[in-house]
């Protein structure tokens, strides 16, 4: 008998999942995935524009501890070498206190990570050897093999201080950094958190940052769905879930319709989960859901069932808090300082970090009339009432320090977006915030819950947690469906 | 008259000018930022930026500490000078393990003459992060009474004592402690009780 398997979500996690499915589900699992946007990737997306121009709502990078997506690249026939491009190890921190920026390299493996601060020039030499010392307990402590959840109610910043740094040393741009690449800046960041994220990058293989040459859905999800359409699956875009239907403990049908135009292109934009009028309909074609929906957007469906959302699995979920990210994409015809290799951060939100894509992005990278491609990366907290333009002005003035005069670098084009729609939010991983976060088995006997906000292994807001969550659930699924056969 | 009214007005004008003038020039700038035409509001987050003072002194964990001092011991031969050294390594902010050494140097009439003494044990930090901090500890060792002289012999102490510490920078301080040595030792074949109060003050550097 084939059990029908509907997949919510078409990001890494819905990807995944429905890849693990019919792998492992040896022909007898008909898997349909059902996705809002237009492209494949979820928030992790990208977008050519009318002239062919590469948008992405966010930047993205591949890091090399990120072997789940690896291997499920190397699955779909994507030659990691032609999709991804490494940047050399490197990455800059821009310190307020001396206003220089100093470049750090992941080389030297472990036994590098207590050097490479040594010998940071950011700091006076006492703070260096003392940082050092702390982020070697640190990173001591995670690769321990303790359980690292105990650390979850502190944030980072007190975690260190108790471990002995002095607390002004939070400030520097370097500590500060630990927040920043989560997005969680201004807001505090899960000490476990961190520590799960050192676990994974105590190599310096595994710390190497890597970037699509022509935008992530070209590059990896495009090609896992052409991967999944030859293993039998079927995609359907646009298909906005507004609601479950169920009785008892099972779901029967997802109430859906056509989603108006999403994502940076998109002239209007809509805030909520509203479909197109008329296209409402529900989906029943299915014995197993398998919903990668963000947080947001899971929280939003069936709002007025209280019932549902009294129950005590679903109410954990309003504990759960989300960022809107925001991304700042700066043209210029002038070269910037190519020492800035890899990504540059410590500047003030929003943006509090650029990377020039100019050497990576295929398009541009031999374009000579193109001099840097300045894509920069924050959240919205606290710029909720700034208009586009403010913002703009205010990062432009942060980087002046830095960079020289941008307006100097002669600037084509300026790009603006904030990801603050539900379907577009991360996951904050603030302190306190593990415990709230959700198993893939829900009180639904048929629907499982994945994202890289649900638990799993990697347990990391990447799109290696995704990854993960989305094949961890897709085997519960699998085995849920083997215990009621 | 005419000039003493005019000196009258130069006064009240110039007084009116150091009212309304001087307090004008001493108030503070206006800043740029605040100003409604600024091209964006102001920084939300400016203070998280800037490295503060260091004021953060005293007690943290993962210190690691010596201290060298100059000791007085109360004991039965009146007060003999001796010098006190402790290493120290604070294990969680709260506790720590030291080892002390210390040598009495007393009068040639003193009994016993000289001490030498070393010992080990925890100590319980109650002011950890502060600009001053308070112990308490407890040690254990081992003691040499008469070192200097033939009939010298071995003693085991034990020595709880207080420190009280000032800190200068976050990485000296001053300290000043005071302990009890209690021992037996025998000598002439009779077994004799030492104990002495001892206390020192001294400079620590903390690394």
């Amino acid at each position: 008998m084939t059990a029908r398997v509907l997949v919510l979500g078409a990001g890494p996690a819905g990807l995944s999942a429905a890849e693990r499915l019919l792998e492992r589900g040896h022909g007898r699992l008909r898997v349909h995935v059902a996705h809002m946007q237009d492209v494949l990737g979820g928030k992790a997306a990208s977008w050519r524009d009318d002239q062919g121009v590469l948008v992405e709502h966010g930047w993205h990078m591949v890091v090399g501890f990120y072997d789940r997506l690896f291997a499920l690249m190397k699955r779909a026939g994507i030659d990691r070498d032609s999709a991804l491009t490494s940047m050399h190890g490197d990455s800059h921190c821009y310190e307020p206190a001396s206003n220089e920026v100093y470049t750090m390299n992941s080389g030297g493996g472990k036994l590098g990570v207590a050097a490479r601060f040594s010998f940071y020039q950011g700091l006076p030499a006492e703070d260096r050897f003392h940082f050092a010392r702390v982020m070697t307990q640190a990173f001591a402590i995670a690769g321990s093999g303790q359980d690292l959840t105990r650390h979850d109610d502190i944030c980072f910043d007190t975690w260190a201080v108790e471990l002995g740094l002095r607390p002004h040393m939070t400030r520097y741009a370097l500590f500060r950094f630990l927040r920043i690449a989560y997005f969680n800046f201004p807001q505090q960041i899960s000490a476990y958190h961190v520590l799960q994220t050192l676990k994974n990058v105590s190599t310096s293989e595994h710390a190497e940052l890597f970037v699509c040459r022509a935008g992530s859905t070209e590059s990896l999800w495009n090609p896992v769905g052409d991967h999944l359409r030859r293993l039998g699956a079927t995609i359907e875009g646009s298909v906005l879930a507004t609601d479950f239907v169920y009785r008892g403990d099972r779901i029967i049908g997802v109430r859906v319709g056509s989603a108006p135009p999403t994502g940076p292109l998109s002239a209007e934009s809509i805030d909520d989960l509203t479909v197109l009028p008329g296209t409402a309909r529900v989906l029943s074609d299915f014995d197993f859901v398998l919903s990668t929906l963000p947080v947001e957007c899971l929280k939003r469906m069936n709002r007025d069932d209280d019932r549902m959302w009294r129950s005590s699995f679903f109410r954990r979920l309003e504990n759960l808090r989300s960022v809107a990210t925001m991304s700042l994409t700066i043209v210029t015809r002038r070269p910037i300082d190519p020492r800035f290799r890899g990504p540059v951060h410590g500047f003030a939100a929003p943006f509090t970090f650029f990377v020039n894509m100019k050497p990576y992005w295929r398009e541009y990278a031999d374009d000579e009339a193109i001099g840097a491609v300045l894509v920069f990366g924050g959240q919205e907290a606290g710029f909720e009432g700034w208009t586009d333009q403010q913002i703009i002005d205010f990062t432009l003035e942060n980087v002046q320090s830095t960079l020289g005069a941008l307006l100097l670098l002669d600037v084509v084009s300026i790009e603006l977006h904030r990801n603050d729609k539900p379907w577009e939010r991360l996951l904050l991983a603030e302190p306190g915030v593990d415990q709230f976060r959700p198993d893939p088995l829900t009180p639904f006997r048929n629907l499982f819950l994945a994202g890289d906000w649900v638990k799993n292994r990697v347990n990391l807001v990447s799109m290696e947690g995704a990854v993960c969550s989305g094949q961890e659930a897709a085997d519960l699924l699998l085995a849920r469906i083997a215990e009621e056969r | 008259m005419v000039s003493r009214t005019r000196t009258f007005r130069s006064t009240l004008v110039a007084l009116l000018l150091a009212l309304t003038v001087i307090p004008t020039a001493w108030a503070e700038p206006v800043d740029a930022t605040s100003d409604e035409d600024a091209a964006h509001p102001p920084d939300p987050f400016v203070g998280s930026y800037a490295l503060p003072r260091e004021r953060e002194l005293g007690t943290t964990a993962g210190q690691f500490r010596a201290i060298g001092s100059a000791m007085l011991v109360f004991g039965g031969s009146g007060i003999e000078p001796g010098v006190h050294g402790t290493l120290e390594l604070m294990t969680f902010p709260y506790l720590s393990v030291r080892g002390s050494l210390q040598m009495t140097v007393a009068a040639p009439d003193s009994e016993p003459l000289p001490v030498f003494v070393a010992k080990t044990g925890p100590s319980l930090h109650l002011l950890p992060y502060r600009l001053v901090d308070l112990s308490l500890f407890f040690e254990g060792g081992v003691a040499v009474v008469n070192a200097t002289k033939t009939e010298r012999a071995p003693m085991a102490v034990a020595a709880p004592g207080a420190t009280f510490e000032i800190w200068l920078s976050h990485w000296a301080f001053l300290r000043l402690e005071g302990h009890v040595d209690c021992g037996l030792y025998t000598q002439s074949g009779a077994a004799r009780k030492y104990v002495r109060a001892g206390t020192t003050f001294g400079v620590g550097l903390a690394i």
